[in-house]
């Protein structure tokens, strides 16, 4: 954890170069993603309504022209069937009455033209035949041109006309008409009506893309404020939270999602300082111990090679400090992460215990092994001894004569194999197991002033390695150091 | 001995080059790869000391050529990679022992003088899987002990240990060397776990017997003589 930090504060992006520094200012509204993405819906919103309503438009439009058609078609056949039982003088004058309530009706707008077989025009409103009606029943769209119109309308526009005309069985022709205009207003009508629906769409749908892209600029505007206070290298900043009035949201989520990040970036880098502190303390006891025996050799006539030896061994015991720290760093930054292969843990076990049982019966321990056979797991063989290695010597180190040291392995309920190594007689608090697991921390109730500080910090890094954790407890003066792994089939 | 130092900082081939001179031994340097395989074809050293990390051929590379041209000259690899992936690779590459800088002189002398006697074959004798050595008798593979024709029961680590002593007789043995070899541990301990480990084997092996043949060479390591003073 603690090289991670220092990993970290190195390629430390609190000061960048203005080189690799994204350009980035305060977006303005237009540029915010929200409003972008509002545009983009009433866009879309708007083509969408364009679109029902020219649906709508056309449907009205056949409508209004089918029920046009279905009218004209109609009147034919009524006339035609007035023909044939009562004869052309009733067609006639049928006619005539229909002009005449034509004529009352204002703008209207059926139009009727009898001719006889030679072709003189016998009754109806209008002045000519119009050249392209055909004599077969069906309603056609035929232009009707000023000529063809009644005189006494003149106001009325030329165009394309829905018209149907037939030929009696006496060769007289019959054609009816019917003028568009009322349709055309009704077309208009609907058309503007859609222009304004429209344009109010657009507008509304623009106008809340606008509250939208505000309102989260809102609230994004005091993270990227925090932020900026942070790239200029204030850690101690933090997003300010709004008086909640209401149910907390994503943004509320994702600020004190950040606080707490910055909480915990903040307390890495004070461990990390806390840390290097102890590693400067740590190695300049050695080395002033160092400087000071070379300097009394130096005030000699001659040098005792005994001397020497004490010099080179003090280099040798901050050696293997230095070692301990690289592989710590490698460890936790998960370089030397390693394959893990099925290892004997009962005969590595079985072996620790015989190599460290002595020194404990020298040192008047009670030691007790309860270890199980035949014990495999996945995992680093040379790394698992360490830590092992490390649980026994510290027990050694913290156990006066007459305690106890139980090392056991076994297999858990879940069929996982456990390492537990307990002594009795430690002197230690609850509130002090997480910290003896950080670097260069001891306990003054050490029996030597051997061992450099990294022997947990190491085990725990090891369980990490190994995707387990290392748990320690402590009962009335029983310490307890344990970890899981996970069971192997033996190779 | 003669040794050829493969090592491509001149300072630190120089020093090591001075210091073993003033031990009474000829070196030769090389600065990568190349030289060493040139020097090696022009000329026979008892062993070779290599970088692993040097300009146009690593130290990895040559002791592969090497091997392949059937060249058995034992060689130590001496680097400040010291994983136990990129030691497994040293070795596997042909190489016959690993030492990690920062190093001591006298780890790495003791561990020189364990590869040139072995190579040279001033290892202890071994007939029908007996070693005997000095008035000791140690079975490879029954595991069975006689110090003067008497019968010396052992634990197994303890007649690993024995065994490795029994074969590098009238040599320092350095602890990180019983460390790697007996128990292969390739890491530091701080405790005096190995000291423990001999005083045990002493009280088997030495204790009911005359002359004590484990001797501790203050600061040093162990020597298994029957002269204390082999050394001096």
């Amino acid at each position: 954890m603690f090289f991670r930090t220092l990993q970290t504060f190195w390629r430390n992006p609190l000061k960048r170069s203005a080189n690799n520094e994204l350009n980035v200012t305060k977006p303005n509204i237009w540029q915010t993603l929200a409003m972008r993405l509002a545009i983009r819906q009433s866009i879309f919103l708007s083509g969408l309504t364009l679109l029902a309503m020219l649906t709508l438009y056309w449907a009205l439009n056949s409508f209004v022209l089918a029920q046009i058609s279905s009218d004209l078609s109609y009147n034919l056949g009524q006339l035609t069937r007035i023909q044939q039982t009562q004869g052309q003088a009733s067609l006639i004058e049928n006619l005539q009455q229909l002009k005449a309530e034509n004529q009352t009706r204002g703008h209207s707008h059926r139009y009727y033209l009898l001719l006889s077989a030679q072709g003189e025009r016998l009754a109806g409103g209008l002045q000519s035949w119009p050249e392209e009606v055909v004599l077969d029943s069906q309603v056609a769209n035929v232009l009707l041109e000023k000529e063809n119109l009644p005189l006494q309308r003149m106001d009325i526009d030329e165009g394309f006309w829905p018209a149907v005309a037939t030929e009696f069985t006496d060769g007289s022709k019959l054609l009816i008409t019917q003028s568009i205009d009322s349709t055309e207003q009704l077309k208009d009508f609907t058309l503007m009506v859609m222009l304004l629906l429209f344009g109010g769409v657009t507008f509304i749908s623009l106008l809340l893309g606008w509250l939208l892209g505000n309102k989260i600029l809102q609230r994004i505007d005091p993270i990227n404020q925090t932020a900026r206070a942070i790239e200029s290298g204030n850690l101690s900043h933090r997003v300010r939270l709004p008086s909640l009035n209401h149910l907390p949201d994503e943004f509320d989520e994702l600020a004190s999602h950040l606080n707490r990040m910055l909480d915990t970036i903040e307390q890495l880098m004070r461990d990390m300082r806390q840390v290097s502190q102890n590693i400067a303390h740590d190695l300049r006891k050695p080395l002033t111990r160092i400087q000071t025996r070379v300097e009394s050799l130096q005030s000699q006539p001659s040098v005792s090679s005994d001397a020497l030896s004490d010099v080179l061994q003090e280099m040798d015991s901050l050696g293997k400090t230095f070692n301990a720290l690289l592989q710590l760093g490698r460890l936790e930054s998960g370089t030397q992460s390693g394959v893990l292969h099925p290892v004997n843990l009962s005969k590595l076990c079985e072996n620790l215990s015989d190599l460290y049982q002595d020194m404990g019966s020298e040192q008047g321990l009670i030691w007790v092994n309860n270890l199980s056979e035949n014990l495999w797991v996945q995992g680093d063989r040379q790394l698992l001894a360490q830590a092992i290695i490390n649980l026994l010597e510290n027990a050694l180190n913290y156990s006066h004569s007459g305690e106890r040291i139980e090392f056991r392995l076994q297999l858990t309920p879940k069929n996982r194999v456990e390492i537990r190594i307990d002594n009795s007689g430690v002197d230690i608090k609850q509130e002090q197991l997480l910290e003896i697991q950080k670097p260069f921390v001891r306990l003054d109730s050490a029996r030597s002033d051997q061992g450099n500080g990294l022997g947990l910090p190491m085990v725990k890094a090891i369980c990490d390695v190994h995707h387990s954790t290392l748990k320690l407890s402590i009962k009335a003066n029983l310490f307890s150091a344990v970890f899981v792994l996970n069971r192997s089939e033996r190779s | 001995m003669k040794l050829l130092i493969v090592e491509d900082d001149p300072i630190a081939a120089e020093v090591l080059a001075q210091n073993l001179e003033s031990l009474g031994h000829q070196t030769q340097l090389a600065r990568n790869g190349l030289e060493a395989l040139a020097s090696v074809a022009q000329d026979s050293f008892d062993v070779m000391v290599i970088d692993r990390m040097m300009p146009k051929m690593d130290g990895i590379e040559a002791i592969k050529q090497l091997r392949a041209n059937h060249n058995t000259m034992p060689v130590l690899i001496l680097s400040a990679l010291g994983d136990v992936d990129e030691r497994v690779e040293g070795l596997q590459a042909g190489g016959d022992d690993y030492l990690v800088k920062p190093y001591a002189l006298r780890e790495l002398v003791a561990r020189l003088e364990v590869l040139v006697k072995r190579s040279q074959t001033v290892m202890s004798p071994i007939l029908n899987d007996w070693i005997e050595v000095f008035d000791l008798r140690l079975n490879k593979v029954s595991g069975k002990v006689f110090r003067q024709e008497k019968r010396v029961l052992l634990q197994p680590q303890e007649r690993k240990l024995l065994e490795y002593f029994a074969l590098n007789p009238n040599q320092l043995i350095t602890r990180n060397m019983l460390l790697e070899k007996v128990w292969d541990f390739h890491f530091d301990t701080d405790s005096n776990l190995i000291d423990t480990q001999i005083s045990r084997l002493r009280t088997k092996v030495d204790k009911p017997f005359h002359p004590p043949l484990i001797h501790t060479i203050r600061g040093k390591g162990y020597v298994f003589s029957h002269t204390p003073d082999v050394l001096a």
